[in-house]
């Protein structure tokens, strides 16, 4: 079987809404071109581009013309997906798979400006949860209530899931929200949509991100030591359908058991280094840990008291301070993979695990909405030696 | 090594126009999606799909991410559905990336779904004007016509094309899209009908833009295994590909379709045509603008400039010619946004299957091109070579 390698990222430190200064085209270039120069390729030795934005959260419609061309496109092959940036990855694995490229460019960028709400609506049917006003911050408190309601799971655990990511993202260069904050001032913050207050939900931040996938013949000429894909598994939840449906997860479920069963990975607790996973409110780190098997059912919370998943635990999850700390709508995939690639290459001095292996990447858009409709992806990452 | 992908089902709706249009999406998906099982028949069931790609220019549907409330692709088994959006090029974009995750053993069996975009939004032309650079074309009002009208004014002052010669081409398409079952427009209007019709953009007149279409079409691949068990009829894809443009377009001399000259040498080297018009058997190109076939015609080497009209008199690209082009109908007479870009490689498989209705069919077309155009200024272009 072929591999492919993650051989380089570009990446811009994440920041609020209007502090970027630039346009999405001009952070895709920029992170495009850090990922080039860092493993001392030109834009003539890409065959694809892959970008990850959706036309709403750009604010024009088929943005991607705005950005292949950034992204080093001119007179090659691209396309945009507008799924998650995990689905853009399986698109530039399969092209490399399939023998049409040996060099793909997987870009994505958050800088414009857009009513969020508005767009986040727009995604909903017309003729009732669009009417009905529904937003991304309702869904999370939707499946938040829920989680109380089917576990032992506290508020309080929430915060304390909360304030994990945000500890660990106060020592992340690249995150947008590094004020590390404590479990009570997260309980002090105002109640946006029960039970989640607002030091729980993520908020838009804007960056960018690139990296570089190329053939196991291309990876091993370039650089020493590539990060492999080991694993990938892509799945999509329904919009309608009964309660438990709807809050069951079953796309991350389907999308986890595919990855882990192209990496070999029998115990994910056990087989896996360290976890980074997109939640855009703090409960969900705890359904992602059940969803993904490394706790049983209804036992997240107790998992997160244990430590586990701390930094300094067995099991790090969120090393990079997770959603809450950098909530790029469109790039969240791409960074996520930055991060995990930054820990593969123990770039990260500050952060204290022995030469880890193998991590997870979660990827989803959640991010415009959840509770129906929202897809999922898993990452596996490797390295050799 | 790649494994071989075939082309094994086609699903339509019918069409119509989109103001016409009375079911919504998910009506219209479960439709589409279930004339494709059924075509392929053999037991093939939502829950053999392995993925679905989904089609679509956001914006067009008056949503955002619209496939998130279509329920009809198979969520409730969890499939994945994967969100494509080139623009008019959506289609072949989701063609190329459906084909190469079944071609790379991600996929054994997927869905390219082209959604019937445009029955949800109230101006058309007030959200492809939000395509256009937004410091200079946009606020001038540019929409699709005026991208269309740049490249055959150019055309027609380059070559001496006379208004004759576009009004033939369109006459040519609208003779065959009033024989298709699954066209829009259906009046088999003539040259004198065409050339007496009222001027939109010159040079183009009203019967030589397509219409704003209702209907979605969708395309079956599996891998060679499940290909050879569930069809006896399997379109090969050889190569699939799509080249891309600057978005800003302020110095484009817009003399033709350059980026697809390229596009079709780099495709046409890989699997081997030297000759496009003696190899190629049968070709869907994406025209909403009639004279669009002219250019493409051009590009892809099945004439030098300036010929294409000659192609069109000497019936080279009609039915009984050497090499047919759009005897669907082609995008001029059914436009239904991005399920357009999905119905020329349909299309041109219906034809290598030998499965066209309506006195259409090419005798032993054995290698068909498929050809998609959009973006900003016709920013992008995907061809795809198949073969029975």
């Amino acid at each position: 079987m072929k591999k492919v390698g993650i051989i380089s990222y570009g990446i811009l430190p994440y920041k609020g809404p209007h502090e970027m200064g630039m346009w999405n085209d001009e952070a895709t270039f920029l992170v495009a071109k850090q990922a080039l120069d860092r493993v001392g390729l030109n834009r003539e030795d890409l065959d694809a581009v892959v970008i990850s934005t959706m036309d709403g959260l750009d604010g024009i419609t088929i943005s991607n013309g705005l950005l292949v061309p950034a992204a080093g496109a001119y007179e090659k092959d691209s396309i945009r997906i507008e799924t998650t940036g995990l689905h853009c990855v399986v698109a530039g694995v399969a092209s490399i798979l399939s023998d049409n490229a040996d060099l793909v460019m997987l870009a994505s960028s958050d800088t414009i400006e857009t009513d969020f709400n508005y767009i986040t609506n727009a995604n909903q049917d017309q003729f009732f949860r669009g009417p009905l006003g529904f937003n991304p911050f309702q869904s999370y408190g939707l499946l938040a209530m829920d989680y109380l309601r089917r576990s032992k799971a506290t508020e309080d655990d929430f915060a304390s899931a909360a304030s994990k990511n945000y500890q660990c993202g106060a020592a992340n260069p690249y995150a947008h929200i590094t004020a590390g904050y404590t479990v009570d001032e997260i309980t002090d913050s105002p109640m946006v949509s029960w039970p989640l207050r607002s030091l729980e939900i993520a908020r838009p931040s804007n960056g960018a991100a690139a990296i570089l996938l190329a053939s196991e013949k291309k990876a091993k000429e370039v650089i020493d030591n590539p990060v492999w894909i080991t694993g990938l598994g892509a799945s999509t939840n329904s919009y309608s359908g009964s309660w438990p449906e709807l809050c069951g997860m079953v796309a991350l479920k389907k999308a986890a058991q595919k990855a882990f069963h192209a990496a070999g990975i029998k115990d994910p607790k056990r087989d896996l280094d360290f976890l980074e996973i997109s939640n855009p409110f703090s409960t969900f780190e705890l359904i992602a840990y059940e969803s993904l098997g490394i706790c049983e059912d209804r036992k997240g919370a107790e998992l997160l008291r244990e430590g586990m998943t701390s930094a300094d635990g067995d099991l790090p999850v969120n090393i990079s301070g997770g959603s809450l700390c950098a909530h790029g709508l469109n790039s969240s995939g791409i960074y996520r993979i930055v991060q995990a690639m930054m820990l593969l290459n123990n770039e990260r001095s500050d952060v204290n695990m022995k030469h880890p292996k193998r991590g997870l990447v979660h990827d989803s858009d959640m991010t415009i909405g959840a509770v129906g409709g929202d897809s999922h992806a898993i990452l596996i990452m490797e390295r050799e030696s | 090594m790649a494994r071989n992908v075939a082309v094994i089902g086609v699903g339509n709706t019918e069409y119509t126009s989109a103001k016409k249009e009375k079911k919504g999406r998910s009506e219209l998906g479960r439709a589409c999606v279930k004339s494709a099982l059924d075509f392929v028949g053999r037991g093939l069931t939502l829950s053999d799909i392995d993925a679905f790609y989904f089609a679509s220019a956001d914006a067009f549907e008056g949503v955002q991410r619209p496939e998130r409330s279509t329920e009809c692709f198979g969520q409730g088994f969890a499939t994945p559905v994967y969100s494509i959006n080139t623009g008019g090029t959506a289609g072949g974009s989701a063609f190329k990336t459906a084909y190469q995750a079944v071609a790379a053993g991600i996929y054994n069996i997927v869905i390219v779904y082209g959604s019937s975009s445009l029955i949800s939004t109230v101006d058309a032309q007030q959200i492809l004007n939000s395509a256009s650079p937004p410091l200079i074309e946009k606020p001038c009002g540019a929409g699709a016509i005026h991208m269309g009208a740049f490249f055959l004014t150019r055309y027609q002052e380059d070559y001496g094309i006379t208004a004759e010669d576009f009004a033939l081409v369109a006459a040519k398409s609208h003779k065959h899209a009033a024989k298709n079952p699954y066209a829009h427009v259906r009046k088999g209007y003539t040259v004198d009908q065409i050339l007496a019709s009222p001027m939109v953009v010159s040079p183009i007149r009203l019967y030589e833009v397509c219409p704003v279409s209702s209907g979605a079409c969708c395309v079956v691949l599996a891998s060679e295994s499940q290909a050879k068990e569930l069809t006896d009829t399997p379109v090969w894809i050889k190569a699939v590909s799509s080249t891309s443009n600057s978005f800003t377009v302020g110095y484009r001399p817009f003399e033709g379709f350059p980026m697809l000259r390229i596009l079709a040498k780099k495709l046409f080297e890989k699997v081997g045509i030297k000759d496009p018009l003696e190899e190629i058997d049968y070709a869907e190109l994406f025209n909403p603008f009639a004279g669009f076939e002219y250019l493409e015609y051009e590009a892809l080497g099945f004439c030098g400039p300036g010929e294409g009209p000659k192609l069109v008199r000497e019936g080279i690209t009609d039915l009984g010619g050497k090499l047919p082009v759009n005897l669907s109908g082609s995008t001029l007479c059914t436009n239904s946004g991005v399920a357009a870009s999905v119905t020329r490689h349909a299309d041109t498989c219906l034809q290598l299957m030998g499965k066209v209705e309506g006195e259409r069919q090419v005798k032993d077309a054995r290698v068909g091109l498929a050809h998609a155009w959009g973006g900003n200024m016709g920013q992008f272009h995907t061809l795809a070579v198949l073969s029975r």
